[in-house]
C-alpha cells in the first residue's frame, strides 16, 4: 500500500526529512571547509614568496671552518720567549712594555712576532687598554 | 698599491662623505709604506699628519702603558691635528709591513673648515669610532676641544 503514498506523506514515510537534513549538513559542512581553506590561501602564497627565508628551503652553505694557523718552528720559539717575558709582567700587561722587553731581550723579529701573537689571539685585548695572555690558545698553537 | 683616496673611502670616517667633499684631499694625500718596527709618530711630537691604515698592523701606544692595535683597513689616527696643542698623544709603531694614506696637517684643517656638514659628519664618525676603539681613554687624554677652525 505504500506505493500509493504521495507528497509529504511519502517524505515522512521514507525518512525524507532526515535524509534531507543529513544532505544539507554534508553540503554546508563541505562549503564551510572549502571557504576556510580558501581563506588560508594567502598564507600559503606568503610562505611561497618568502620561501628563501625558511631554513627548510634554504640552501645549505658550506661550513667555513677557521683555518688553523700553523706557526713555523721559529715563530713558536719566539712565542715561547714572549710568554716568558709576559710572565714577568702583570696578568693584564702593557703591550708596548712587552714589545720593549722583547726588543732589549734580543728576540728575533719582535714586532712581527707580536703581530702574529695578536693575530692568533694568543694575546688578547682586555678592552681597558691592556692585554692578557690566552694560555689555552698558546698551548693549542705553540705547545 | 691602492690610491690614497680609495683607502680613505674605506674608512668609516670618510665613507659617508660625498665625492666632492673629498676632492680637496685628493691632491694632497699620499700613500706610504712602512716596514715592521718603524715608528710613524712619537707621543709628544708635533702632529703633522693624519693616518689611515690600508694594510698591516700598527701598535698605538698611549699613556700609562695602555695601547690599542690598528689592523682593519680604514682604521685611522691623528685627530690631535685639530687640538690647539697639536701634539700626538700616541706613539705609532708598525708591527708588520703597512700601507697607509697620510693627510698633511694644513690640508686636513682646510678640509674641516671648508664644509661644515661634512666636518660635522666627520666629527660624529670620529666620536663613534673613538668610543669603540679607545673606550679606556679618559676625557683628559683626549685632544682638547679648542680646535683650530
Amino acid at each position: 500500500m505504500e506505493a500509493n503514498v504521495y507528497g509529504l506523506n511519502a517524505i515522512n514515510a521514507h525518512n525524507g526529512w532526515a535524509i534531507s537534513v543529513v544532505g544539507v549538513t554534508i553540503v554546508f559542512t563541505g562549503l564551510v571547509m572549502l571557504s576556510m581553506a580558501i581563506a588560508q590561501i594567502h598564507k600559503l602564497l606568503d610562505l611561497w614568496e618568502h620561501r628563501n627565508e625558511l631554513s627548510l628551503f634554504r640552501k645549505k652553505e658550506p661550513v667555513m671552518t677557521q683555518p688553523q694557523v700553523q706557526l713555523t718552528p721559529g715563530q713558536k720559539e719566539s712565542a715561547r720567549q714572549f710568554k716568558l717575558l709576559a710572565e714577568t709582567l702583570n696578568e693584564h700587561f702593557s703591550l708596548p712594555r712587552l714589545l720593549s722587553l722583547a726588543r732589549v731581550s734580543g728576540i728575533d723579529h719582535p714586532h712581527t712576532t707580536l703581530a702574529i701573537l695578536l693575530e692568533t689571539n694568543i694575546i688578547v685585548d682586555d678592552t681597558q687598554g691592556y692585554h692578557i695572555w690566552d694560555i689555552s690558545q698558546f698551548k693549542t698553537l705553540v705547545s | 698599491m691602492e690610491s690614497a683616496i680609495n683607502i680613505l673611502k674605506k674608512s668609516e670616517l670618510f665613507s659617508n662623505l660625498a665625492e666632492n667633499d673629498l676632492a680637496g684631499l685628493r691632491e694632497v694625500m699620499e700613500t706610504r709604506t712602512v716596514q715592521a718596527g718603524e715608528t710613524l709618530t712619537t707621543q709628544g711630537d708635533t702632529a703633522t699628519f693624519f693616518f689611515v691604515l690600508h694594510t698591516g698592523t700598527i701598535l698605538v701606544a698611549l699613556q700609562d702603558g695602555k695601547s690599542a692595535v690598528m689592523k682593519k683597513p680604514g682604521d685611522f689616527i691623528g685627530l690631535e691635528l685639530l687640538s690647539s696643542k697639536g701634539i700626538y698623544i700616541a706613539t705609532l709603531t708598525a708591527l708588520t709591513y703597512c700601507e697607509i694614506a697620510v693627510i698633511p696637517r694644513d690640508a686636513f684643517l682646510t678640509f674641516i673648515q671648508e664644509d661644515s656638514p661634512a666636518a660635522e659628519m666627520f666629527m660624529q664618525s670620529w666620536v663613534r669610532h673613538h668610543t669603540l676603539m679607545y673606550p679606556f681613554i679618559t676625557e683628559q687624554n683626549l685632544p682638547d676641544e679648542d680646535y683650530h677652525y
